[in-house]
């Protein structure tokens, strides 16, 4: 273990072992250090640069059954938040199904590791934000970049707890991102950003020069829109449109939490089809070519690659161990969060099976339809009811091309995840987490302005 | 050992007088407690404490930041070296240099902690209570309610605020929350409702729209109400914007495109001061007082430069008259900076924020511009929203009550709106005289989380709803 693993574990060991003794029943602490350094964007210019470095204790107490948690950015005052978990545990509402997991044995699982990663220092960031900045102005001068950021972060965590766990894991990443429009004389395009996250310094700048043709391509390309054309039909989304409009509300149904509290549609319909056939999503958590991967969750449980839905049909709920528990299950690995908050029901990673037609082919059978590139809109988590503004939008008429504005498109996720008519075999890895396709849909509502 | 903000700024102000240079030091201590509960049990109860400094500097026109977690002389000059070093290593590709800074409206003396007894003193259990009772009233309000939520929180913040120029300032404020809803469903029809409410101030303020039961009867009754509710038709209509849907409007479509860093990058507002841009019944303003009401949720007495936080005029009578600035975009275009600054934590560098944003109430009442529209949609409850570079904005709204020739008809469901910011302004033909703050609750995002509040009186336009 290193040094710093080592230190972070003794926090968390301290810290069960002050809870236990100031009358805790059950104690769980996360704790986390990390440290960073950015060279800041602003109005296309290398603005500043800023470092921090940070410890965070998250402490889980049970008291009766009732459950506080409390968070500290000092270690020294450790004592002090144990307190405030304790009063907040006792003035809780006891639950009888509350309480801390026993420890599992954990998958060998190790991310593969870049030691030049280690060295990155703040020159190299406004070096790398100088790149990323002349990428993108030598691709477009009318692309303005409004703000963004070239980021280096390394971060460790260790999880103890009063029932035995014991999870530590340490990573290093380096990312940028940007934001911006184009201008073109009086007309202004709509807002975009592109940007990535690699743990790899190799890998670093073709990333960033790859986000940049994609951040210019968006900005551009929606400019001079136009009218959209209402209709009930087809749209094509993107992976970044994809991952906005379909996969949090999708995600959220089949968490257990959503399950339990009947708020989901999908209660009692596991095995059973909920997508078009060709449409499946699983989360590969411990899978070194995604970078939230890692052999225990927030609980400090193990991760595992799972299947979420195969071909359509729905193979399992996400449980962290509290729903597990109210369900009568195992956890399925998927507590997650920092150490500065509660556990919470999600996903690590996101794979979307890639289909069979090109990205291009999605498009080019069709008389009419919507291109979506980002979506801005809500959707309603409970009844998957969505309606918001195409943006990046372009309709695509006898296979001609024009963009558009003021285009919104609506319906409901849930129904259109049975309305899935095409998934292109391309899929693109975003911010190094998920790895999503582009997608086709039929029947969707499009309001043009 | 717990420190108060006024002491923390004259240690930090002799910590000043041997550095050379530019400093700006912050320290920033941020505790918050929240319980949610969940049908009938306390699904969290969590406490948060984070103090720190946060480390500004300029070396060659360049800006430096460093914050560190403890507020001891060592640990702040570490972080200011660190700091000067980030400073020199950008500086090396910056373009542009920082202008001189001036030292207007730098803020000097305590500010302040108006409402803090008021709210902190209260138990931890009577914050636990409320939420409890508040989550059993709306699950007992109707068999139809299958599911209920509802959630108090509080932020108290410290803040001492000192600058190698001048600027000396310190306060405390406390910002509390509350947050009702209820899920509807019968049949696969399901519908949620959620009322809320976030004030800067102690409980009289938060609760002063209705009790914490009131607002829980109130959001199950509307989730109720939604499922046998009709779609709204989607199209061009006529609106008339509850003051918190016209908060929506006036912080997403409006504030942002004014908000100076993003006038420099090429954003819609650029170029357009002086011109009409709305209609000359539009007076709109962001301040960091709460106007016309009390308890407005983004309210600071000062910025986190230092800077003084007055009203600033963006609209008056259809006119653009003034971005948002900080120091530095204030100091490029010649003029005071307006006290929008602001860093969500100490680890984060000051950006460019809107604080209470609204539309300055007229005289027409609000039963006058129901009665005097034909066929429209009253808007009411905001679910979200988003604006973009062009103006072109977006946000979710709850409930959508159907006008007919003057009278309301009729509750449909939640609908989308959505239109291009100015012309949607330039669209305003009536201003009721009704006002109130309605968006203190959540957080408004922009690489960093802000606590901001907006809202106004009833306004009458034209927008694009979507449907459902």
């Amino acid at each position: 273990m290193d040094a710093e693993l080592k230190r972070l574990s003794d926090i968390a060991d301290n810290t069960v072992r002050i809870g236990l003794a100031r009358g805790a029943d059950e104690v769980e602490a996360a704790v986390a250090s990390s440290e960073r350094a950015e060279a800041l964007i602003r109005a296309g210019d290398v603005f500043g640069a800023k470092t921090s470095e940070s410890t965070s204790v998250g402490i889980r107490v049970i008291v009766k059954g009732g459950v506080g948690f409390a968070t500290v950015n000092d270690p020294t005052r450790i004592e002090e938040a144990i307190e405030d978990a304790l009063a907040l545990a006792k003035a809780s509402v006891p639950d009888l199904h509350a309480g801390l997991p026993t420890p599992e044995t954990l998958p060998m699982f190790a991310p593969p590791l870049d030691p030049t990663i280690e060295d990155v220092n703040i020159d190299d960031l406004v070096a790398s934000a100088g790149f990323f900045l002349d990428q993108i102005k030598s691709l477009d001068a009318r692309v303005s970049v409004d703000s963004g950021e070239i980021n280096w972060s390394r971060s460790a965590r260790a999880i103890a707890s009063s029932k035995g766990v014991a999870s530590r894991r340490r990573r290093t990443f380096v990312g940028g991102s940007v934001f911006g429009m184009a201008v073109d004389g009086a007309e202004v395009g709509s807002f975009d950003g592109d940007g990535d996250v690699v743990a790899s310094t190799a890998e670093f700048h073709s990333a960033l020069a790859a986000a940049a043709q994609r951040f210019v391509a968006k900005c551009v390309g929606a400019l001079r829109g136009g009218k959209g054309t209402t209709m009930t039909g087809t749209v094509i989304l993107t992976p970044e449109a994809v991952s906005e409009l379909i996969l949090p509300t999708l995600l959220g149904a089949i968490s257990g939490r959503s399950i339990r509290l009947g708020r989901s549609p999908y209660v009692g319909k596991l095995g059973q089809r909920i997508a078009s056939r060709g449409f499946s999503l699983s989360d590969p958590a411990i899978d070194a070519r995604f970078l939230n991967s890692a052999d225990s969750d927030r609980e400090g449980l193990p991760c595992r690659n799972t299947a979420l839905i195969t071909d359509g049909v729905l193979n399992t709920f996400l449980y962290d161990s509290y729903e597990a528990r109210r369900a009568g299950v195992a956890s399925t690995g998927h507590a997650v969060g920092g150490a500065t908050s509660l556990p919470s029901v999600g996903i690590h990673n996101l794979s979307v099976d890639p289909g069979s037609e090109t990205t291009a082919s999605l498009a080019g059978s069709i008389d009419r339809c919507l291109l979506v590139t980002r979506w801005s809109g809500s959707s309603n988590p409970v009844t998957g009811d969505f309606s918001g503004v195409a943006k990046g939008a372009w309709m695509i008429e006898d296979g001609e091309r024009r963009p558009v504005r003021e285009v919104q498109i609506s319906g409901n996720v849930f129904e259109l995840l049975n309305r899935i008519s095409g998934i292109s075999s391309e899929t693109r890895i975003m911010e190094g987490t998920s790895s999503i396709p582009s997608m086709r849909f039929e029947d969707v509502i499009v309001t043009a302005g | 050992m717990v420190v108060d903000a006024s002491s923390m700024r004259t240690f930090l102000d002799g910590l000043l007088r041997t550095e050379a240079g530019w400093v700006e030091l912050r320290w920033h201590r941020k505790s918050s407690r929240g319980v949610a509960v969940e049908d009938g049990r306390v699904a969290n109860a969590t406490s948060r404490h984070e103090d720190g400094v946060s480390v500004r500097v300029i070396e060659n026109g360049t800006f430096g930041h460093s914050s560190c977690g403890a507020s001891d002389e060592a640990s702040i000059r570490h972080a200011i070296a660190k700091a000067r070093a980030a400073a020199r290593a950008a500086s090396s590709r910056r373009r542009i240099r920082l202008p001189d800074l001036p030292a207007s409206r730098l803020a000097i003396g305590d500010f302040g902690r108006e409402g803090v007894n008021e709210c902190m003193t209260r138990s931890l259990g009577e914050k636990i209570e409320i939420a409890r009772a508040a989550e059993q009233a709306a699950r007992g309000a109707s068999g139809l309610i299958q599911s209920a939520g509802a959630g108090y929180s509080e932020i108290h913040e410290a803040k001492a605020i000192v600058t190698s120029d001048g600027a000396s300032a310190s306060f405390e404020l406390v910002r509390p929350e509350f947050r009702v809803s209820a899920i509807a469903i019968k049949d696969g029809v399901r519908e949620v409702s959620t009322r809320t409410r976030g004030v800067t101030g102690g409980w009289e303020c938060l609760f002063r729209g209705g009790t914490s039961l009131a607002l829980a009867e109130q959001a199950a009754k509307t989730a109720v109400d939604l499922m046998t509710a009709p779609r709204p038709e989607g199209g061009r209509k006529t609106v008339i914007l509850d003051p918190s849907i016209v908060g929506l409007l006036v912080h997403e479509a409006i504030g942002h495109t004014v908000e100076a860093d993003f006038v420099a990058a090429g954003s819609v507002a650029a170029g357009k001061l002086g011109t009409r841009v709305a209609s000359d019944v539009v007076t709109l303003c962001d301040s960091g007082h709460s106007e016309y009401a009390n308890g407005a949720g983004g309210t600071i007495p000062v910025d986190d430069e230092g800077v003084l936080a007055s009203r600033t005029c963006i609209i008056e009578k259809g006119i653009l008259k003034s971005y948002l600035h900080d120091r530095e975009s204030a100091a490029r275009a010649g003029i005071d900076p307006t006290g929008n600054a602001r860093a969500f934590t100490y680890a984060d560098e000051p950006l460019i924020r809107m604080r209470n944003t609204y539309i300055e109430p007229g005289d027409t009442s609000f039963d006058d511009i129901v009665a005097s529209t034909d066929d429209g949609y009253l808007l009411e409850g905001p679910r979200n929203g988003q604006a973009d570079a062009t103006g072109e904005f977006m946000f979710g709204v709850e409930r959508a009550w159907r006008i007919v020739k003057g009278k309301i008809v009729g509750l449909e469901k939640g609908v989308t709106v959505s239109g291009i910011a100015f012309d949607t302004l330039m669209s305003v033909d009536a201003v009721s005289r009704e006002f109130r703050w309605d968006l203190g609750s959540g957080y408004c995002g922009k690489g960093q989380l802000m606590k901001v509040d907006a809202g106004g009186p009833f306004v009458r336009c034209s927008a694009l709803l979507g449907s459902g």
